[in-house]
């Protein structure tokens, strides 16, 4: 290639540097977020079994219904977008940001929430009297 | 010259663009000396230490946000001004492509500062953005490199104070050629920021709360994302909008005006989205109208330096401001220690200032009353489930004393309509109501401070769970009588536990059906206290009622309480709404008087609220069997240890009492299958007679509903109180078939002048009604009724006190009854009667569906094995035959046995 004929100045030859770095530094920034991301992993939490009455009752960051020996367990993220759902009000779960609301099943009543809540895997360990729920 | 270029020219120092890089420069700086209280793992505490410890913190907090504000303001005048004039065509094509990126920037930073404050809105902002960026591709990279991790806030505050600092710094000197502003500007625009940031708090969430609201300029795109739920749909409109906005130099001059009014449409519509979301979006966004609740951003700071703490430690587990001035404060439950739950979980205000006014800026002073109860007692953290509880409980609806009031008014065709006390009107049952009846009911608020006693009505939690001390009482009537109350500092508080006792239900269930009363033994009279007789036992109580002595409840004198027998779950209600009170009873006589071993429960078996129950009165041990009631429920107080005897444990002394089995005859007795434990247990029923009820227009009335004075009012006339054997009566559940016999008493049995209330309805006149409850009136003994006093006893079978004559000449036994009271005009009964003598009561004749007195055939059942008794003793051996089985013992009657005039009975 003929670099003279192409008559690239300074301040081109410059910008398309600047440009081409880009290319790397998104790279190196790529892989410092997905090496610290993959450090965060699925949270694990545990609830002492004397937390969980009987219904509905909020957790850090899980909901859980409770019949008997039967739960239920979602997580309290609301799925329009991620607002921690803590309250219910006559018989719905509500969230507080947008007004979506949800049964105590998860399942969607009203919008703009489209999803029914995540519903998360837990394990009961009963001589530990805990659940442990995976996030 | 437009409207903006005016106001520039004459009211303000220097350009908008001028003031907006003044408000930049401040704002950067204010934030240098924030970054020591600062502290980024803890966020949210390092900010409450800071303004209860550190004036000048304060101080430049508010700076920093008040200019950060001023700075979005002018920026955005500074754009509209310039596209208003159409000078954006002077800036150069890559420096205008640059300032439109740095609008993201500039909100970014905004944002950013409003999430590192770390409170609950901040902490749902960050997730609305996480997610909203996530909605795209790649966006849970971008939002990761904007936000970090969850619950990290070091990234963010990174962002906050360098990345997007410097971009924004780099682009306003590209832009303007210089980062200091003129000084006269940059003097003005700081004397005002300082002077503002003095008088006004910046915000922080100060409580828990159901609203959720982002930064004021990001609530209009809160109500839009309400609306949608595509979310990336909105943020490619934001990315169009920026996209405009660069090609905007580049439009035809005739297109790039309509575009222009097109943006500023959609500025003008989103201005009006924020103002919607500001005033008008309250608790879960739902819709509100009141106004006056929206956030006041204007709330005053009150600096000064001998307002604050000295020393961090002072400021107690929850860094509160309150305890500034209220610290030491005892008197408290455990559980409701401030140590453990500061003052502001109950009280609200603001816990983190320490300006007395502002600390006390909406506080309420009383908490636990059902209007405040769900920002109060009712959080999530704490009893979410027990208001709703509460709130549906027949102590708050009052359901049947409403739907029976209307009824008998002519104004409801149903007994049994479920009604709330605090939803009714002014028809002539409701003000009824309000005059007579309306303040007993749990959503009454207690309005003052004091202990709950005799002349209290409701208070939602306080009603059964506050309780004074002789300190606080003393310390209260000091405060009370207190030339200077402004200045008076408690030091005790009163106590919420569970120390639930008698004297908590003493206000209301001292009235109508008067249970507490009867359960100690007193009935009312209609005396004057200067009426009192010298013989006898009396007792006047505070609202100047006089009362005699009969007789006490067999529990009341072994030391019960009402909460031994009425569990949680009974008091508050399990959330389901009940037409009558009895419906939400949730313990039986057999549950604790059983004859086979009822269904019993460990610790771990019950619900949660039993346990935490067990554990505050200090009986969870692991090895406990406890019975379950017939309702389901636990009664936690109950023992059962095999063959020992069942025990029960008194909630106030601790006190352990057998809990006999029901005796043989109560059991196994031919005949008096229906009879219920309290048919035959039930010692004496308070009575009345000539009740008569008169709207009085010249009245000085009140409406206990409104806790109002009002012009006129219902006045109830009582002829006659007495305490009497109660009548018998039978109610037959339609839904099991289950017959049994219950004790009533005249409980509706009244005229009402309904021409004497104004605007009465054409045919409106005197009604009169004779409709007898069923009522338990805990006056229970040991010993039941014995054979004389059911079967030779007018009163109980219906008709009256009077007496029934036996004529024995002939060969059949003629009865006659001779009323003791003469008949009433209106029915021609007797005035304390239910039934007529051998005949059937046509009409509706009780408060309750399926309740009714004894028919002719069951009226002469009774009053055959009553004439028995004319001959034999009831000690006698063949009556005792009689109660095993009656047909038996008709099959061996000798001639000398004289049979009533009527035909055999059919038994």
């Amino acid at each position: 290639m003929n670099w003279r004929k192409q008559h690239i100045n300074r301040k081109e030859f410059l910008r398309w540097a600047g440009i081409l770095a880009l290319v790397p530094f998104l790279y190196f920034w790529y892989s410092v977020i997905r090496v610290k991301s993959f450090q965060d992993g699925r949270k694990k939490i545990e609830i002492p079994l004397s937390a969980i009455v009987e219904g509905l009752s909020f957790h850090d960051q899980v909901i859980i219904n409770r019949e008997g020996n039967t739960f239920l367990v979602f997580s309290s993220k609301c799925t329009h977008l991620g607002c921690n759902i803590t309250e219910k009000q006559g018989g719905k779960i509500i969230c507080p940001c947008h007004g979506s609301q949800y049964d105590y099943e998860g399942n969607v009543i009203k919008g703009p929430a489209t999803k029914r809540l995540k519903r998360l895997d837990f394990l009961i360990e009963e001589k530990e009297k805990m659940v442990v729920v995976m996030r | 010259m437009n409207l903006l270029s005016k106001i520039e020219k004459r009211f303000l120092p220097g350009t908008y663009g001028a003031i907006a890089l003044a408000s930049l420069l401040i704002c950067a700086v204010s934030g240098i000396p924030l970054a020591f209280p600062f502290d980024v793992s803890e966020p949210f505490e390092s900010l409450k230490v800071m303004m209860l410890t550190n004036p000048a913190g304060v101080f430049f907090r508010n700076m920093h946000y008040w200019s950060a504000q001023s700075f979005l303001v002018f920026t955005i005048l500074h754009f509209w001004d310039h596209l208003y004039r159409s000078t954006e065509d002077n800036v150069k094509k890559g420096i205008w492509i640059r300032l439109v990126v740095s609008i993201f920037f500039i909100f970014f930073v905004m944002l950013s500062g409003f999430i590192l404050k770390g409170d609950a809105d901040s902490m749902q902002a960050r997730m609305i953005f996480g997610s909203l960026l996530a909605t795209i591709p790649g966006g849970k990279w971008i939002s990761y490199s904007l936000l970090g991790k969850e619950g990290d806030f070091q990234i963010l505050y990174v962002h906050h104070i360098a990345t997007a600092t410097i971009f924004i710094f780099i682009i306003t000197y590209e832009h303007v050629r210089t980062v200091w502003p003129r000084m006269k500007v940059f003097l003005i625009s700081l004397g005002m920021l300082a002077i503002f940031s003095f008088l006004f708090q910046a915000p922080i969430q100060t409580h828990i709360t159901n609203i959720v609201k982002g930064p004021w300029y990001f609530l209009g795109l809160q109500e839009i994302l309400h609306w949608t739920s595509h979310p990336w749909i909105v943020l490619i409109c934001l990315l169009l909008l920026m996209i405009l906005l660069f090609y905007i130099q580049q439009i035809p001059n005739k297109s790039k005006l309509t575009t222009k009014h097109i943006l500023a449409a959609l500025f003008i519509f989103y201005l009006g989205l924020t103002i919607t979301g500001y005033f008008f979006r309250g608790e879960n966004w739902s819709w509100t109208w009141n106004v006056t609740e929206a956030y006041n951003p204007f709330r005053p700071a009150g600096i000064y330096p001998e307002n604050y703490f000295t020393d961090n430690t002072d400021l107690g587990k929850l860094n509160e401001g309150c305890l500034l001035c209220h610290e030491p404060m005892i008197g408290f439950s455990k559980s409701h220690d401030p140590s453990a739950i500061g003052c502001a979980s109950c009280h609200l205000g603001n816990p983190f200032t320490p300006n007395k006014n502002e600390a006390h800026h909406s506080m309420i002073s009383i908490p636990g009353n059902l209007n405040n109860a769900a920002k109060t007692c009712g959080t999530s953290q704490c009893h979410p489930d027990i208001i709703t509880r509460v709130n549906n409980s027949i102590m708050t609806t009052n359901s049947g004393m409403v739907s029976v009031d209307r009824f008998i008014f002519g104004e409801s065709d149903s007994l049994s309509k479920f009604s709330r006390i605090t939803e009714i009107g002014h028809s002539a049952a409701d003000e009824h109501l309000r005059n007579l009846c309306a303040h007993c009911h749990l959503g009454k608020n207690k309005d003052e401070f004091g202990s709950i006693g005799q002349l209290s009505r409701g208070g939602g939690c306080n009603a059964c769970h506050l309780n004074y001390n002789q300190p606080t009482a003393t310390e209260l009537a000091n405060y009370l009588s207190s030339n200077e109350p402004d200045t008076f500092l408690a030091r005790n508080h009163p106590a919420l536990n569970i120390e639930v006792s008698d004297d908590h239900c003493f206000g209301c269930h001292s009235r109508s059906g008067r249970i507490s009363l009867s359960y100690q033994g007193w009935h009312e009279t209609l005396l004057d206290k200067s009426e009192i007789p010298d013989t006898g036992t009396y007792k006047i109580l505070e609202d100047q009622r006089v009362l005699t002595y009969v007789h006490e409840d067999i529990h009341h004198a072994s030391g019960m309480t009402c909460t031994d027998c009425h569990i949680s779950y009974g008091v508050m209600g399990d959330g389901n709404n009940y037409l009558h009170k009895e419906e939400q009873v949730m313990i039986s006589c057999e549950d604790c008087h059983f004859s086979n071993t009822p269904d019993l429960a460990g610790i771990d078996d019950v619900d949660e609220e039993s346990k935490k129950l067990l554990e505050l009165y200090g009986w969870d041990e692991e090895k406990i069997s406890m019975i379950i009631a017939s309702s389901g429920y636990p009664m936690i107080n109950t023992r059962v240890c095999g063959a020992n005897t069942p025990m029960l444990i008194l909630k106030k002394t601790g006190k352990m009492l057998p809990m006999k089995a029901p005796a043989e005859v109560c059991l196994n007795s031919k005949g008096h299958e229906s009879l219920t434990c309290g048919s035959c247990h039930t010692r004496w029923t308070p009575q009345c007679l000539g009740c008569h009820n008169q709207y009085d227009k010249a009245a000085d009335g009140y409406d206990l509903l409104a806790n109002q004075p009002v012009e006129g009012s219902w006045v109830e006339f009582a002829g006659k109180y007495m305490a009497l054997d109660p009548v018998l009566g039978i109610h037959e559940n339609p839904s099991t078939g289950v017959r049994e016999i219950l004790t009533f008493t005249p409980g509706m049995v009244l005229s009402i002048a309904l021409e004497s209330y104004p605007g009465r309805r054409a045919n409106d006149d005197m009604v009169f009604h004779r409709l007898f409850a069923p009522i338990d009136p805990h006056t229970t003994s040991a010993k039941g009724r014995d054979c004389i006093s059911c079967h030779l006893d007018p009163l109980m079978t219906g008709y009256g006190q009077g007496k029934i004559h036996y004529d024995m000449k002939g060969s059949k036994i003629k009865l006659n009854f001779i009323p003791a009271y003469a008949s009433n005009k209106h029915d021609d009964l007797p005035e304390d009667a239910w039934i007529p003598f051998l005949k059937d009561n046509d009409k509706l004749s009780s408060t309750r569906y399926h309740h009714r007195p004894f028919n002719p055939e069951e009226q002469k059942n009774i009053l055959f094995a009553g004439t028995c008794l004319l001959c034999h003793d009831q000690e006698e051996v063949i009556m005792k035959e009689a109660i095993d089985d009656f047909e038996l013992v008709l099959s061996k009657r000798t001639p000398a046995c004289k049979e009533p005039q009527w035909a055999e009975p059919h038994l």
